[in-house]
């Protein structure tokens, strides 16, 4: 995809992403093309940030990088975080990721490479704000 | 009946969603004893959403039903309502 298109749909939803993190208490770094990134923290649950790398959007999905809060890669998971939080090193990035549809590192895994991006895309809930709301569903379950 | 009784309630309600916000500014004022998935509809259908079925509404850090009413739900007042995807598949 022309690069001029993937950062013309990026901004169209980066505004609404904006909007909704003051009152979900989201931390943003930034929000500006191809970067969504961005913090999750809450009393009870152990903090998360979440950097998106949304690069040729919306023809491949983001990749989901999980850090710390000071920025750094995360090389293992923060007690509490399970389910779609994997712990073990993906093939590719060869750290921990996101294993859930609508994320890269899903649709790259061996054990996904045949469900394939194509026939998630387009919906609602694979919008970059619905990938990110996903995201932050996910993290409020989790308990220290 | 008393006065109070005869008297029907009412929400401002604001939906907010990463694709927008509905309505665009301010709120919506709606019968407290209205399903809660009314508005919703209405914003789904205003915001362009497709495919809400898996989605949850929260006021707060407390998800609602969304099937029943502001009143069932206990709300009141100015209401502003989250809504968004729940995690989907993977692992």
């Amino acid at each position: 995809m022309h690069e001029l298109l993937s950062r013309q749909l990026f901004d169209k939803e980066a505004e609404g992403i904006a909007r909704a993190a003051e009152p979900r208490d989201w931390t943003v770094f930034t929000i500006e093309y191809p970067t969504i990134d961005v913090g999750f923290s809450g009393e009870g649950r152990p903090d998360l940030r979440v950097r998106m790398i949304c690069d040729n959007w919306d023809e491949q999905p983001p990749s989901v990088q999980l850090l710390s809060m000071d920025g750094a890669f995360l090389t293992s998971l923060p007690r509490g975080l399970s389910g779609i939080f994997n712990g073990s090193l993906h093939p590719l990035t060869g750290r921990p990721f996101v294993c859930m549809r609508g994320t890269r590192e899903y649709h790259t895994h061996p054990s996904h490479i045949g469900d394939l991006w194509g026939n998630y895309k387009g919906k609602s809930e694979n919008s970059l704000g619905g990938i990110l709301t996903q995201l932050w569903h996910a993290w409020r379950k989790t308990k220290l | 009946m008393t006065q109070d009784e005869g008297r029907e309630h009412f929400v401002e309600v604001s939906v907010v969603t990463t694709s927008g916000v509905f309505p665009k500014e301010g709120f919506d004022r709606v019968p407290a004893h209205q399903k809660v998935r009314v508005e919703l509809d209405h914003a789904a259908k205003h915001l362009g959403l497709t495919d809400t079925t898996n989605w949850v509404a929260m006021v707060g850090n407390k998800e609602i039903n969304v099937d029943t009413s502001y009143e069932e739900n206990g709300l009141h007042g100015k209401v502003e309502i989250d809504y968004g995807p729940r995690e989907g598949g993977g692992g």
